[in-house]
């Protein structure tokens, strides 16, 4: 769940951009704090469980080609 | 903004914290063009989620977020030090007392029902001070404890000084806990029940197994027994001590206790924020969301004031606990020496309940449940709480202050007419 911080300019308001390009404006925030709260919550995780193997994936992957 | 006059310093090591905020949120920031590729490392649990991110984010609002988020915590610091909060608890009576230690009777305090309840001998962790227990109305688990016609006697280990300079973890255990129970014995004319938080708890069970006959019952809190686990920072770090030999940081500990005469509280400070190293800043900017007027904040003020009144601890003590029981696990492998002979779990004939908070960071499930094992009989719950949560969180009256105080009805030891003789 994304937890917006920023309140910013809204893009389209007297700019002349128009509805939709508001409505790009607030989908492109609302993806950027989600991937800001993931990775909170990835470092948290790694703080209490360690980090994720990405050696393994990578051989993993590689052994697949 | 002006600080509060009576607040002390501030999230400490501030700079640590502010470093690892903009350390990890840089690399938030680089990461972004790759966070939906299938190969990014991101934890099994959060894949999906950001998966659905979706290709192509855009990294001018990555930044603009993280720079609100920083901005957050920043505010969130100066609202603290801004607060007008300040902790106004009267203590209860001391009925003994010995160079910084007193033993604080709740049987005595405004709230206690039975001042002739059955007696809790109560022994928080040596690193923090003792009033997390009693931190304020109404987030005292003392109080409460009393309200229920028990009657909890704080030992309060206070401020290291003069009389505590060089001790050990078995000077503690010798001149302070063993004291303070035979003058609760004697004051209460019965075997006291034993609770322990944090390394109180872990004291707390050596006491029971070396001193079995003269506790009625043990219910440890979020403390740490079996330090082998490598999972995490904190494993992690213990692990790489290990690897090198302990010798270098006990002459590290040895070094500080010559020059400051003890290990000074900021060591502890930084190994707890070298283990969590985001919590302040996630923290800070939650507080940032509260109205500084709300309940919430005046709890969240009580916990910070009471988080940067650390004390600090003699080197040998220090020692004991960083290096005997982190990295050699004594504890856990029977190299525990307490109070004359090594610590012995199965010795412990007292019920025992042992509290794991299954949201604990400092003592986390797989180093506090080994204990629960390691006592004949002894029951374990997992309260969905951390580490200080148990004692003062949303949950900790219903999942553990309830239940410990069922516990310690349940196995208090029968009232006597003849009191005790004095130990």
């Amino acid at each position: 769940m994304a937890q917006r911080f920023s309140a910013g300019a809204k893009v389209g308001d007297g700019t002349g951009d128009g509805p939709d390009a508001e409505a790009e404006a607030d989908e492109r925030r609302r993806r950027a704090a989600a991937y800001v709260d993931l990775w909170e919550r990835q470092l948290s995780y790694v703080a209490a469980q360690g980090a994720p193997p990405i050696r393994r994936r990578r051989q993993e992957k590689a052994s697949d080609a | 903004m002006t600080v509060a006059t009576h607040r002390r310093g501030e999230p400490s090591p501030l700079v640590f914290h502010l470093l690892a905020a903009l350390s990890a949120y840089t690399q938030a920031l680089l990461a972004a063009p790759r966070a939906d590729d299938e190969d990014f490392p991101w934890s099994p649990h959060l894949a999906a989620e950001a998966a659905a991110l979706g290709p192509g984010l855009d990294r001018i609002e990555v930044a603009r977020e993280i720079g609100a988020r920083l901005s957050a915590t920043l505010r969130g610091i100066e609202t603290w030090q801004s607060h007008p909060y300040r902790r106004a608890v009267v203590d209860p009576p001391a009925i003994w007392s010995e160079g910084g230690a007193r033993l604080l009777d709740y049987g005595q305090a405004p709230e206690a029902t039975d001042p002739d309840g059955p007696p809790v001998l109560v022994i928080p962790s040596l690193i923090n001070r003792a009033y997390v227990l009693d931190l304020d109305r109404p987030w005292s688990m003392l109080r409460w404890l009393a309200a229920q016609g028990l009657r909890p006697a704080l030992l309060d280990w206070g401020e290291p000084g003069r009389a505590e300079a060089g001790f050990a973890l078995d000077d503690y255990g010798a001149r302070r806990l063993e004291p303070a129970l035979a003058r609760l014995r004697e004051a209460s004319g019965r075997a006291p029940a034993l609770v322990g938080y944090c390394m109180g708890g872990t004291l707390a069970a050596g006491l029971a197994a070396r001193r079995p006959e003269g506790v009625s019952a043990l219910a440890v809190l979020g403390a740490p027994w079996d330090f082998a686990s490598t999972r995490g920072i904190a494993g992690q770090l213990r692990a790489m001590v290990r690897a090198g030999g302990p010798a270098r940081v006990e002459r590290q500990l040895d070094t500080l206790g010559e020059a400051f005469g003890f290990v000074p509280v900021s060591t502890f400070q930084g190994l707890f924020a070298l283990v969590s190293p985001m919590q302040a800043t996630l923290k800070f900017q939650r507080f940032a969301r509260l109205d500084p007027a709300s309940a919430a904040a005046r709890h969240f003020v009580a916990l910070e004031d009471w988080l940067a009144d650390g004390v600090a601890m003699p080197a040998p003590a220090a020692r004991n606990l960083l290096v005997d029981w982190q990295i050699r696990n004594a504890t856990a492998t029977g190299g525990w020496r307490f109070l004359g002979a090594p610590v012995d779990p199965t010795a412990i004939r007292a019920p025992t309940l042992v509290l794991a908070g299954a949201r604990d960071s400092i003592a986390p499930a797989q180093l506090a449940l080994p204990l629960a094992r390691a006592i004949p009989g002894a029951r374990a719950l997992e309260p969905r709480t951390g580490h200080v949560g148990m004692i003062v969180g949303s949950l900790a009256r219903q999942e553990v202050w309830r239940p410990l105080a069922a516990f310690l009805h349940a196995h208090a030891a029968p009232a006597v007419r003849t009191p005790f003789p004095a130990a």
